[in-house]
């Protein structure tokens, strides 16, 4: 036998009074038309941002927005722009300011300023960390948000590129609203975008355990503008979305380059100064692993001015390099290069 | 005296590169402090190596304006243009070009983890290769009631409707309800027959109807009907095809779109209700059977005179 099916739309109800089901439910209303989404929190309720309403699902039931649930955060004329879990609670940002959702369900959430200097700039630009705070983006650098304080973590190391200042080979920072925050491997990343780009070139990476600081370009071939990140939990990866239409997995150790591309790269040191003197250096030596590279240099720089340069082959030879004579106030070391090395130290005398 | 530089310490464009952190140990000058880290991975305290790589995913460009990327258990949703992709092939395009946002969740009621995504205009419910809408728009029409042929019902009803999303039975989303009937609809042991406007959300599998009892203002679940899902057997490919069989010989019914039937007969078009026990004798068409037949009675006449008995005993008209 086969089966088919006929289209029907009409009921023919004979149901005694008493035998019908339970009472109509009329608060199945679609989400709102917000430009944001987070959740679920632990009790299952997601939240939505539009405009300076932060709406919240029934618990659980994510397809069920109630046309009363929501509160109202801040002004109307400074609308959320996202927002993020921290401790289990809801933080909700405005470019200007953190508001801590207090509460644990409808008719309780309750939206607290917090004593934050800034809110963020961007959909991205906010992500907690436990046992750190929440990371978020000024319109002057990053800020850290932990134990009800705000710290601008950028000050004391990153503070000119977000005075628009280009420094050692970093860009300025040309806008925020296009920056992005994100956590991988115990590092937060942060995407800017500089001048000449309509997205993030540029990518600073601090471990969130020593705090020390790198700067990531990504080129193969082209500048790479990243538009969006997102970590593949299932794959340990992670992935970006650029502005030329491709999805690429970036940090990977499966790989050396950037497409066929060597990874070009480069490491200077502070500028020595001697108290009384000038620097009268002789010699160099580098402790590099080349073995891999495509090609290492490491340079002498006097005042500012690269004063003698070395090609550095090999695995750690670490034989005396002559340097032609010269002298200056401020000396420092740098090694440039591109393809896979490793950089121990540089001694100068 | 000699300068010794490792990358221990930390870059700072801030601070002047002469004022950094240095120490000093005899005639030697030891600093970490970095004025350039470019493309170094400084995990490792005193070592400075050449960061990870990086690679295309997709070897074909997808639309350029990527907004967000989403994974789910290893599969990349990709929100990009006015499309969406999983992994870089398109499920669903013509939406508004804006930034998205998405969550993966389910409700408590359904196993399977969906994608709930928004862009300020387009609210997006993905499930697998499917991107339906998030949450179910309630019906706008109201429904049209009228009197069933049933029985039961005695009293002022009305009605509303909503869709609903049933997942192994179970409802996992339901739209909220439609406008009720204009009037109520006063019945007298009779059955209420309610017309409602079949759903375009690929998403709903069930119409649900709900009622107020008599003279209520309170509506009531009542019944769940599948949507474009009433099953019928048939035994031949061609009984289920819904068409005719080629050629007037084999058409054998006609029919009747008044009351969406197949007629074999023409007075089946016209529904009567005859009373059998004051007219056990009377036909469907409302007359004693032997006018309907006539010819058959003929020659029921016939066999009983060959057999000799007479009409009279049976009580049937000469």
């Amino acid at each position: 036998m086969t089966t088919y099916t006929l289209p029907i739309d009409d009921f023919d109800s004979t149901i005694p009074d008493g035998a019908l089901g339970p009472e109509l439910e009329i608060d199945h209303d679609r989400p709102p038309l917000g430009i944001y989404v987070f959740g679920p929190a632990y009790d299952g309720t997601c939240f939505i941002i539009e405009d300076n309403r932060l709406y919240y699902c029934k618990p659980k039931q994510p397809e069920y927005w109630p046309a009363l649930f929501f509160v109202e955060v801040g002004a109307p004329q400074n609308p959320g722009v996202t927002g993020v879990f921290h401790n289990g609670q809801p933080y909700y940002f405005t470019k200007t300011d953190i508001f801590y959702i207090q509460g644990t369900g409808d008719g309780t959430f309750l939206p607290i300023p917090m004593k934050a200097k800034t809110g963020a700039q961007s959909l991205r630009g906010a992500v907690s960390v436990d046992g750190h705070g929440i990371y978020h983006t000024g319109i002057d650098g990053i800020y850290l948000f932990a134990n009800n304080t705000d710290r601008k973590i950028t000050e004391d190391s990153l503070e000119p590129i977000f005075r628009g200042q280009s420094v050692n080979g970093m860009p300025a920072v040309a806008d925020m609203s296009g920056s992005w925050l994100a956590t991988f491997r115990n590092h937060l990343y942060f995407g800017y975008r500089s001048s000449g780009f309509d997205y993030p070139t540029n990518v600073l990476v601090a471990n969130l355990d020593t705090g020390r600081l790198g700067y990531y370009t990504y080129n193969d071939g082209s500048d790479i503008e990243i538009r969006t990140v997102a970590v593949d939990q299932t794959n340990n990866r992670l992935l970006i979305g650029d502005n030329s239409g491709f999805v690429r997995v970036i940090e990977s150790p499966s790989y050396t380059q950037d497409g066929s591309t060597d990874i070009s790269w480069e490491v200077q040191s502070k500028d020595f100064m001697l108290q009384t003197r000038r620097h009268f250096p002789r010699w160099l030596k580098y402790d590099v692993d080349a073995s891999d590279a495509t090609s290492v240099t490491g340079s002498l720089v006097l005042d500012g001015t690269v004063h003698q340069a070395h090609t550095i082959s090999g695995e750690r030879n670490t034989k005396r390099r002559l340097v032609e004579i010269g002298n200056g106030n401020r000396a420092a070391i740098r090694i440039s290069g591109s393809g896979p090395a490793k950089f121990y130290a540089a001694e100068l005398e | 005296m000699s300068v010794i530089f490792d990358p221990s310490g930390n870059l700072d464009i801030s601070t002047d590169p002469s004022d950094l952190p240095e120490s000093g140990s005899g005639n030697n000058i030891t600093s970490g402090a970095m004025t350039r880290c470019k493309n170094l991975r400084i995990n490792q305290k005193g070592i400075a190596q050449t960061r990870d790589g990086s690679a295309k995913v997709n070897a074909t460009a997808i639309d350029t304006a990527i907004w967000w990327i989403e994974e789910q258990n290893g599969v990349r949703y990709v929100f990009a243009g006015d499309e969406i992709y999983k992994d870089e092939t398109s499920i669903e395009s013509g939406l508004t070009e804006a930034q998205w946002a998405a969550i993966k969740y389910n409700a408590f009621n359904e196993t399977t983890e969906q994608v709930f995504a928004l862009n300020g205009t387009d609210r997006k419910r993905i499930e697998d290769d499917d991107v339906y809408e998030w949450g179910i728009a309630a019906p706008t029409t109201a429904p049209t009631l009228s009197k069933g042929q049933g029985t039961g019902l005695t009293g002022q009803y009305n009605v509303k409707y909503t869709y609903v999303r049933k997942v192994d039975g179970v409802v996992v989303a339901e739209s909220n309800p439609s406008p009720s009937a204009d009037a109520y609809l006063t019945l007298n042991n009779e059955s209420l027959a309610v017309s409602v406007t079949a759903p375009t959300d690929s998403q709903v599998t069930h119409i649900r109807l709900y009622r107020t009892e008599a003279d209520g203002l309170i509506y009531y679940r009542d019944q769940d009907i599948p949507v474009g899902a009433f099953a019928y057997g048939v035994c031949f490919t061609w009984e289920g095809d819904g068409e005719y069989l080629a050629g007037e010989a084999f058409k054998f019914t006609v029919e009747d779109s008044l009351n969406d039937t197949e007629n074999t007969y023409t007075w089946e078009e016209t529904h009567k209700t005859v009373d059998a026990d004051s007219a056990p004798n009377y036909g469907a068409s409302g007359q004693p059977w032997w006018n309907e037949n006539a010819a058959a009675y003929n020659t029921y006449l016939a066999y009983l005179k060959a057999q000799g008995i007479p009409y009279w005993a049976l009580g049937a008209p000469l």
